[in-house]
């Protein structure tokens, strides 16, 4: 018999076995696929936003703000995330711009939001200097411009223009705060100039206004100098009296950060400077790794559970299909013929079972990117290739070829002549 | 030729007692090729064992069947189902078809573990049995006696050397048994299957030229049955 003839005859035998009992595999196969889904969406979202927290498109290598944790200050400046730990002296922002080992220095001014959305106070070096990826700066829109920084004008990031509407031309009123509280607002009105093209980064949920309408906003205060100004209209403000959130930097060289470090974080007492921002975000992640092995465990045991699914699926068959193996062994076929047709059969079963699993990975983890784009500005992607897309229906067809072990060998010693009944 | 040949055939079940009971014992016994016999044995008599032995089905314990030239005690489980495969075809009496399969993929069952499928050979001989526009139809679709039609085109469907029939007519009314009889004998001469059919049924056991008493030559059933029954048998 040739291979063809052999593939086709244990094709006919596994897929009437399946349709026989329709029910029964189709529940199997949804529980390999949730299963199968489940395990690939866990593997995939815990690397992606690893990845992209650790090591995502930041463009800053370091963050200089007020004494305080280095993670809150990468989560509040970086991500946007988590409240200030407070401000440091303009004066500050000037001396380190001037390090001949740093590249570029960008002062944040954070406190206000729109619709909880944040809005940083920055220079228009943001759009002409800052590369939030190797060669890639942020780029406006047609139609828009970046903003004049003596005038009040925004430039939006494209995931705000979707979810709020703005658009050049729009006018807003900021809230006081990061949390949007609608008694809070501002008397002063901004004017969308620009919007942003989508940078896939936490930067896609930022407006960005001139750090001088920040600080002349009513109700900000200064208190670089110590005590607190309040900017009038008209009169230029001191640089003394100035102070920034954060001043987001781009190093010439690693050196330059292990200087800095020790300088400011070792030796100073009024700043900290989060350096490498990759490294922050790595021990927040080494911080909460119990998580992953807990969501690794609850991934394996599904996967366990789906091949038992599978096992008793089959197993609950045998007794009505004795019969069956009675006849196809007096046909002719081998024991081992009808051994390997119940382990193709399961294999069958966790392979549609991991085939539909993809859809229910892409279900799972579009759902998670809207989450976590909403929260974070950080996108996952539905197609960015991981290990676990090719493994998990691997090790899923494996254990269901497994799972059928156990009633391919009840098949294997079925009795013919007992079952072939009735006898005389 | 022969492509049957049985010397000193012997099989034993053990009774829940633990004593072994003889049902088989049969000094010799021959089909020749293209042959027709109907091998006449009431309820009990040991025929569905015999058959199954000539099948290699169940193992004798002793004795020796020499079928299609080659001694069945000398091969292997897997060689008899091998040999079973390429040189036996199975008629039963409760047809035994796959009830999920349909007519056609049945007939292709019984040509998988031979020569591979072949759908024209199947078609053939459904159009064969008269069940051509039948193939898409489930066994539980299809009358009795079409369900034993389709199991005589399946037993030819690996193009036997030897057709066991089992009491192919148990199910059927007379003229339903007399066509399948007829049809059964019809498509193994034309195909140059050779057929042994046992039966009980006198109306069955006429419509052949050579009738042998499984009495006669099963010598566990002369030694248990008394001479008169022997005579009113035969």
């Amino acid at each position: 018999m040739s291979y063809f003839g052999t593939l086709a005859g244990f094709i006919l035998l596994v897929r009437r076995s399946l349709s026989q009992h329709a029910l029964s595999t189709l529940v199997t196969v949804v529980s390999v696929a949730l299963a199968s889904g489940l395990v690939m969406s866990i593997f995939s979202i815990k690397t992606q936003t690893y990845n992209a927290f650790t090591g995502g498109p930041v463009g800053f290598d370091a963050v200089l703000g007020a004494k305080g944790s280095q993670l809150q200050l990468v989560l509040n400046t970086v991500f946007h995330l988590e409240t200030s730990p407070g401000n440091i002296p303009w004066i500050m922002y000037q001396t380190i711009q001037k390090d001949p080992s740093v590249e570029l220095a960008v002062p944040y001014a954070l406190g206000d939001n729109y619709r909880g959305f944040r809005i940083v106070g920055t220079t228009g070096k943001i759009f002409t200097d800052f590369q939030y990826q190797k060669g890639r700066k942020f780029q406006v829109q047609p139609g828009g411009r970046s903003f004049d920084p003596e005038r009040r004008e925004a430039v939006i990031g494209s995931f705000i223009a979707q979810k709020t509407g703005l658009n050049v031309g729009s006018k807003f009123n900021p809230y006081h705060g990061l949390v949007f509280d609608e008694k809070m607002r501002h008397a002063e009105e901004y004017e969308v100039v620009g919007v942003l093209e989508p940078t896939n980064s936490p930067s896609d949920r930022v407006i960005w206004v001139p750090i001088e309408g920040f600080y002349r906003t009513t109700g900000h205060v200064l208190r670089g100098a110590g005590e607190i100004y309040e900017p009038k209209p008209g009169e230029e403000i001191p640089d003394e009296h100035k102070e920034v959130s954060a001043v987001m930097l781009k190093l010439k060289n690693p050196q330059t950060g292990f200087m800095l470090d020790q300088t400011i974080n070792k030796q100073g007492k009024v700043a900290t400077l989060a350096w490498p921002i990759g490294q922050v975000m790595a021990e927040l992640f080494d911080k909460i790794g119990w998580v992953n092995s807990i969501l690794a465990l609850v991934a394996y045991i599904v996967v366990f559970v789906a091949a038992g699914s599978i096992l008793a699926s089959i197993y609950n068959t045998m007794n009505e299909k004795k019969r069956e193996f009675a006849i196809l062994r007096a046909l002719g076929a081998r024991r081992t013929t009808v051994f390997s047709t119940i382990v193709l059969e399961a294999a069958s079963i966790a392979a549609i079972g991991s085939v539909c699993g993809y859809a229910v990975y892409a279900a799972i983890l579009s759902g998670v990117a809207i989450i976590i784009r909403a929260q974070t500005g950080v996108v996952l992607d539905v197609l960015q290739f991981h290990p676990a897309l090719v493994l998990t229906p691997v090790i899923m067809i494996i254990l269901g070829a497994l799972a059928g072990v156990i009633p391919a060998l009840k098949a294997y010693s079925t009795d013919v002549a007992t079952n072939l009944a009735p006898t005389s | 030729m022969p492509i049957l040949e049985v010397k000193n055939l012997k099989k034993s079940y053990t009774s829940p007692e633990g004593e072994k009971d003889l049902v088989i014992d049969i000094p010799m016994f021959t089909v020749n090729q293209g042959e027709q016999i109907a091998l006449q044995g009431g309820s009990g008599s040991g025929k569905t064992t015999f058959l199954n032995l000539i099948a290699g089905i169940l193992k004798a314990d002793d004795g020796s069947i020499v079928l299609a030239g080659q001694e069945l005690s000398s091969l292997s489980e897997a060689e008899r189902d091998r040999l079973r495969a390429d040189n036996i075809g199975y008629v039963f009496q409760t047809f035994n078809l796959l009830q999920g399969y349909t007519v056609l993929e049945n007939i292709l069952v019984g040509m998988m573990f031979s020569n591979g499928l072949d759908k024209d050979f199947a078609r053939f001989l459904l159009e064969r049995v008269g069940l051509k526009e039948r193939m898409n139809y489930y066994p539980g679709q299809l009358s009795v006696g079409q369900q034993q039609r389709v199991a005589v085109a399946r037993a030819l469907a690996n193009s036997p050397k030897l057709v066991l029939a089992d009491e192919p007519t148990g199910n059927l009314d007379f003229r339903r048994a007399h066509e399948v009889v007829e049809l059964i004998r019809r498509v193994c001469f034309e195909n140059g299957a050779a057929l042994l059919l046992v039966s009980h049924d006198q109306n069955v056991l006429k419509q052949f030229d050579q009738i042998e008493q499984l009495a006669n030559i099963n010598r566990t059933l002369k030694e248990s049955i008394p001479p008169k029954s022997m005579e009113a048998q035969s």
